[in-house]
Formats: C-alpha cells, structure tokens, sequence
C-alpha cells in the first residue's frame, strides 16, 4: 500500500474516530442536562402551581370553617346529597353537567349544613397560566376516577371528565406517591412528566405538569444537525489537510525516485530542484545533490581518465570514497605506465641513434684509419717504385684525390675532432666548410666552455647532427642568404640559436618535414625543448637541451 | 752535411714501410728505429741515442700522436717532431702547434714535401704549408676568443641591458635565446654581488664594465 493511503486512511480514520466519540458523548450529556433542566422546571411548575391550588383550596375551606350555617337550598339539584355526606371537601365533577372541575364543601353543623360549590374558575386560571410551558406543556388535574379534572389543552372543547387517563404513574400518584420521568400521556403522547397529588380532607387530585418529549428534544435535534454538519466540514478538513500531508510527503519522494533511478542508469546531470519545506525532504534533496555531485564528479574523473588526460585532479569525498581512491589509483597507475613508456619509448629512440652514431663512427674511423692508411702507403708505393715520371705523376694525383675525398667521407659520417676538441671545435669547421663550398653566410659563435665542458661526446653528437639538418633545411628550401648560429653552454643547459633570413615556411604544414621530424625527435630524447618562430625573411630556432638528460 | 737521424712511429705497417723505403732513397736521410705505437716510442727515446727528428703519426694505440708531442716537447725539447697525419682538421694543427711540433703533414704528402720539411726542420725551422698554415690560423683566431668568450658574452649583455633593451632585443641582437640572455643576466647580477637589475647598471657604470 502506497504512503498516501497508508496516511490517508490513518488521518481521516482518527479524525472521525475521535468526532464519533466526542459527538457522542457530547450529546448524552447534553441530552442528559436537558432532561434533568426539563424536569427541574417542571417540578418548579408543578410545585408553583400545586401550592396556588391548595392554597386556595384551604383558603375556601377555611372561610367556610369561618362561615355559619345556610340552607340547603343552596345546593344545585344534579348534585345528590348523598355525595355530601359529611363535612369535608368532595369532587363531585361526575356530577357536573359541563363535564368540567366541580368540588363540593360540606360543614355540617347539627342539622345546619353549610354548603360551597368551588367551579374550575379559579383553577382553570391557575392551570392555564402557561409561562415556560413552550408549545406542548401543560399542568393538569386528575381525578382518582383516572379522568382529566381540569381542561385538556389540546382538546379544549371536550370537557375534562369525558377523557380517561389510566396509567401506572397515575395509579401511583393518586395512591399518595409524587414522581417524575418519561410516559405516556392521556393523548398516548410521550412526555416528560412530574406528578403529585392534593389531598384536601376527602378530596384527592393529582397534579401533573407535562411537556412533549419531541419539544423538549427539539434543541437536542438541533444540536445533532450541528454537530453533523461540524463534524462533517471537520472531516472534509481534515481529508484536505491528510491529501496535502500526503502529497507533501509523496511528491518530494516520487521525484526523489526518479532521480536515483536516472542516476541508476547512469544519466548524472538531471538537474535537481530541491524543495524548501519540510526540513527533512529538504535535508534529503540537498543529500540527493550531493550524491548526484560525487558521482558525476567521478563519472566526469574517469571521462578524463579514460581520455587519458592523466593531469586531471580529484578530490576524494570521504576517506570511505573507495571509488575515488581506486581512480586516482587508476589514474596513477596509468600515468606511471605511460611515463615507463614514453621513457622506454625515449631510450629504444635514443638507443637506435646511439646504435646509428655508433655505426657512423666506426664507419668513419675505418675509412679514415683503415682505408687512408692504405690508400697512403700506395701512394709512398708509387713514389718508390713507379719510375715513369708522368705515369707517377698521374697516379699520386688520383690517390690524392682519393684519399680527400675518403677523408671528406669520413669527415661527413663523423669528424674525429668531435671527440678530440668537441662540439663547438667541431661545429667551426663544419662551418668554416659550409662557408667555404656554398654562397651562403654563416656565423657561427661557439661559446661553449673549452675547459671542463659538460657536454659529452653523445650529447654533442647530436648537436652536431641538428645544426647539420638545420643548416642543410636552409640551404635546400630557404633561398636564404645569411645564417646566424649560437651554441651557449651554460651552467645546467646548453641552448642553440641558429636564424636564418630565409624564406620562412608554414610550422604547422610542415611539421612532419623528414627533417624537422629528425631535429624534433632529436631533441625530444634529450628532453630538450625547441621554439620555432617562422616568418618571411626570418626563421628562428630556439633549442635547448638540459645537461644532465638522462 | 751530417745525416739526419730519424725515427718514424706510425701504427700502420706497411705505410710505414713504404715511408721507410722512400726515405731511404735520400742519402742524408737516416732511419734509427720505426715503432707502431706511442709507448714503443717513448721506451725507445729513454734507452737510445735521441734522434734529431720524430717522424708522428697522431692515431696510435695506448699512447696518441698528441701525447708523445707533449712529453716529447717538454722531455726532448732539442728532438724536433714532424707530424705525420690523416687528419687535416684546423683544431689538430693548431694543437700541434701549440704543442711544439716542428711542421704538419698530412699523410699523403708528396715525397719532394716530405724531404723539404725534413730538411727545413733539421735547420731547426719551422715549416708549415700554405694550405696547413691557414687551416691553423683559421682554427686559433677561433681559439683566440675562446678562452674570454663567455665574460665577453656576459659583457655584451651587460651593455645592451644598461642601454635598456628587452631581453627579446638582446637576444635577436646578439643571437642567443632568451633563456641563455637570462642565464647571463642572473650569472652577471651574482658575479657581481648585486640584487636586481637597476642596482647591476649602477654598480656596471661606476666599475666602468659598460
């Protein structure tokens, strides 16, 4: 079950658990305080009106006591005597002609009897004083024959005596006991009732006063409208209220979803739009971004990596960040591996031209230790034995020029005085030649130390053989006139400067020049850097190359 | 005329038995010992008669041509030593110049040069060809700047940064890197004990460098 039903059902049945049980309560209670405010006033009534009626009764009793003797004349004759038979107070409605309350006082006196006839008059007047009776509440009479002494006031035209009244309550009331409670009427109505008899001498009557149940419950019914109505705009609150919890709570979390299962298929870079309240979610979204930071910062680490941009930094997020630590391992084993290899790369490279100077040298010295020699002592041969003078002649000037030009050979695979005076020596000759078989001008500035120079025979070497490329580009391509070189050894690095006023050619075109890709892996494997600047009229080389290159 | 005693030293057998043979035929010409390496010549020198005249080859085994020259020059200064080579490169003649030698041949020289430079040097001149003559003075007139060049280098940068020219001018003007112009400022501004460059122009200006 999802979290908004799961809350949904949680709230709304709280809510209504708590407004059945309040509304319950409340209305007992209610109906309870009611009852008893109902009655309470009904006995005030009751008492009020059932002590006017004996008072008057005792009071008319009284004034007869007081009163002599009259003729019995004075009795109507629908009264029989016999209903008079002693002194003392009778009901003698039975015998009323109006059906209505009709009491008899007697006093006898020997053979004088006083006699008074009490109509409802007064009573009626005292009953039908109807203040806080509502609509429905009436004090009445009842007779110990169970008939309505006084008149009903629902049926006001029927006389009083002609409506029976037989109930328990009635029964009760009339055999001396009051009550109070909830019955029947004479109407078959419920009511709430009090009751309590008048006894005058002889005389019995009951006093009830009554008020329909359905009057008095009328506020009772109200208040249960109400309080459905509040309950009901209380529910509906409170769904409302559990809807926006729920859609509080699920919405951040659904987008979260979304989120970490983008994540999961390796999309990082959906932006995320944190939400402010509540602090939690918030506190969630901002863990969710920091998430999606790491992960894309590693993701973006081994991008770099993987393009072998072995320079690329990363910071760890955490001493746990195993990730990270096993990139920055890997990127470290890499960038070790590929210095071993550009390192074994450099040496296989430097090796070969060791490999290639080697061979020239020992080319070299055999043609000029191995092959002049003989080609010397041929000549000294000719000179000795050869008599004909032209014939000598003509050989000794052919071994000459063998031998110059096997020396001139052995000079152009290696000078020997590389090794004996150095580079700078070395390079002055070549110079000095250069400028003797060619128009161009060079100056050549050799400011390496002569004493304890730091260059050694294969460092030189290769100096040699980039000053002989770089001079050979300029006289092949440059139509230049004049070159300027410098050779400086300085304290830790030896720097060549060669410009020449040719020109000029396209660096990027020509950068894959045989001769320039020979200068460039030259130096390259001596660790050295070169600067070319070209332009019409001036190419500038900077070379330098660290003393100590291994 | 007294003969001329001569001992050749050269590696190479039978060059040095052709030279042998063509010395032999000038009657004043007299071989005392031929020996094909430095050490054999310098054994020799100590157990016999000196010679007037070492005919050297520069490429020996153990010992070089060079060597000998230098002991031979201090030891034996009244031997007079003919260089005898294949190489005709200005730095190895002016090397033997430099270190006594009475005259430069190179190896295939004609025989009528040959008995002419013996014959000079026993006089105890001097003899260098025209063609060796100027390869050497080619190679010293390099030499010459040599041994001051770089304070001289230094000097110059000196100047051009008191006359207030960038590092870049100076370096086109002179044809050296940048970095190399550099080098020297920072090798000047701790030669002469000083801190920046405005303290090095003056102290440059009353020391009278520039």
């Amino acid at each position: 079950m999802s979290i908004r039903t799961w809350i949904n059902i949680a709230i709304n049945s709280l809510v209504l658990m708590v407004i059945v049980v309040l509304t319950v309560v409340f209305y007992h209670q209610t109906a309870e305080t009611i009852q008893d405010r109902i009655l309470l006033q009904l006995n005030s009534i009751k008492q009020l009106k059932g002590i006017q009626i004996r008072e008057y009764l005792e009071e008319e009793w009284l004034t007869l006591k007081a009163e002599s003797a009259q003729s019995i004349d004075s009795i109507p004759d629908y009264i029989p005597l016999s209903a008079l038979p002693a002194t003392g107070a009778y009901d003698l409605s039975e015998y009323s002609p109006t059906g209505k309350l009709l009491i008899g006082m007697v006093k006898y006196d020997g053979d004088q009897k006083q006699v008074k006839l009490i109509d409802d008059q007064q009573i009626q007047h005292i009953l039908l004083e109807r203040t806080g009776m509502g609509e429905t509440g009436e004090t009445y009479l009842v007779g110990d024959d169970l008939r309505l002494r006084s008149r009903s006031r629902f049926f006001p035209d029927q006389s009083p005596f002609s409506i029976g009244f037989d109930k328990p309550r009635v029964r009760r009331g009339l055999s001396g006991e009051s009550g109070q409670g909830i019955g029947l009427d004479y109407r078959e109505v419920e009511v709430y009732t009090v009751y309590e008899p008048i006894e005058l001498e002889s005389l019995r009557l009951l006093i009830l006063s009554e008020i329909d149940v359905s009057e008095a419950h009328r506020p009772l019914i109200d208040l249960r409208y109400r309080l459905i109505s509040i309950a009901l705009v209380i529910l509906l609150i409170a769904a409302l209220i559990a809807h926006y919890l729920t859609s509080v709570l699920t919405q951040p979390l659904t987008d979260i979803r979304e989120h970490l299962q983008s994540m999961s298929i390796g999309q990082y870079d959906r932006s995320i739009r944190p939400v402010a309240h509540p602090l939690e979610i918030h506190e969630m979204y901002i863990a969710l971004i920091e998430l999606q930071t790491a992960l894309s910062g590693a993701v973006r680490f081994s991008t770099a990596i993987g393009d072998m941009h072995l320079d690329e930094e990363y910071t760890p997020n955490s001493s746990f960040d195993l990730l990270g630590e096993s990139l920055i391992n890997m990127r470290d084993q890499l960038a070790e591996y590929q210095r071993l290899d550009q390192l074994r790369a450099q040496s296989t490279k430097r090796l070969l031209i060791d490999r290639l100077e080697q061979e020239r040298r020992r080319l070299s010295r055999e043609l000029h230790d191995g092959v002049g020699p003989l080609l010397t002592s041929l000549k000294l041969y000719v000179q000795n034995h050869i008599k004909d003078p032209v014939h000598q002649s003509e050989m000794r000037s052919r071994l000459d020029e063998t031998i110059s030009e096997i020396r001139r050979m052995s000079y152009a695979l290696l000078p020997p005085s590389i090794q004996d005076f150095g580079i700078g020596a070395t390079l002055s000759s070549y110079i000095d030649g250069i400028n003797r078989t060619s128009d161009i001008e060079v100056h050549f500035e050799d400011l390496t130390h002569k004493s304890n120079s730091q260059i050694d025979i294969t460092l030189a070497v290769n100096i040699y053989r980039i000053v002989q490329e770089l001079i050979n580009n300029t006289l092949k391509y440059a139509q230049a006139t004049s070159i300027h070189c410098t050779l400086s050894e300085l304290d830790d690095f030896v720097s060549l400067y060669y410009i020449d006023d040719g020109r000029g050619f396209d660096i990027v075109a020509t950068r894959t020049g045989a001769g320039l890709t020979n200068i460039r892996e030259r130096v390259d494997i001596f660790n050295g850097t070169i600067q070319i600047e070209s332009k019409k009229g001036q190419t500038l080389f900077e070379i330098e190359i660290p003393l100590s290159y291994e | 005329m007294n003969s001329i005693h001569i001992v050749i030293a050269d590696d190479h057998e039978l060059f040095l038995s052709g030279l042998v043979e063509l010395l032999k035929k000038d009657p004043l010409i007299e071989i005392d010992h031929t020996v094909t390496d430095g050490q054999a010549l310098l054994s020799h020198l100590q157990e016999q008669d000196a010679p007037d005249i070492i005919l050297l080859d520069l490429t020996m085994p153990h010992v070089g041509g060079l060597e000998v020259l230098d002991i031979v020059s201090k030891q034996y200064p009244f031997i007079k030593c003919i260089i005898l080579s294949m190489h005709d490169a200005g730095h190895y003649i002016s090397a033997c110049a430099q270190k006594g030698a009475y005259s430069y041949l190179l190896k295939n020289a004609d025989e009528e040069e040959l008995i002419h430079t013996i014959y000079t040097v026993s006089e105890g001149k001097k003899y260098f060809s025209p063609a060796i003559t100027e390869k050497m003075v080619n190679s010293m007139a390099e030499d010459q700047i040599t041994p001051q060049s770089l304070s001289e280098k230094q000097r110059e940068v000196l100047k051009l940064i008191a006359e207030g020219y960038t590092t870049k001018e100076i370096a086109a003007q002179l044809y050296i890197s940048t970095r190399t112009v550099e080098t020297h400022r920072a090798t000047i501004i701790k030669k002469l004990n000083v801190k920046n460059t405005a303290e090095l122009i003056k102290v440059a200006a009353k020391s009278g460098l520039v």
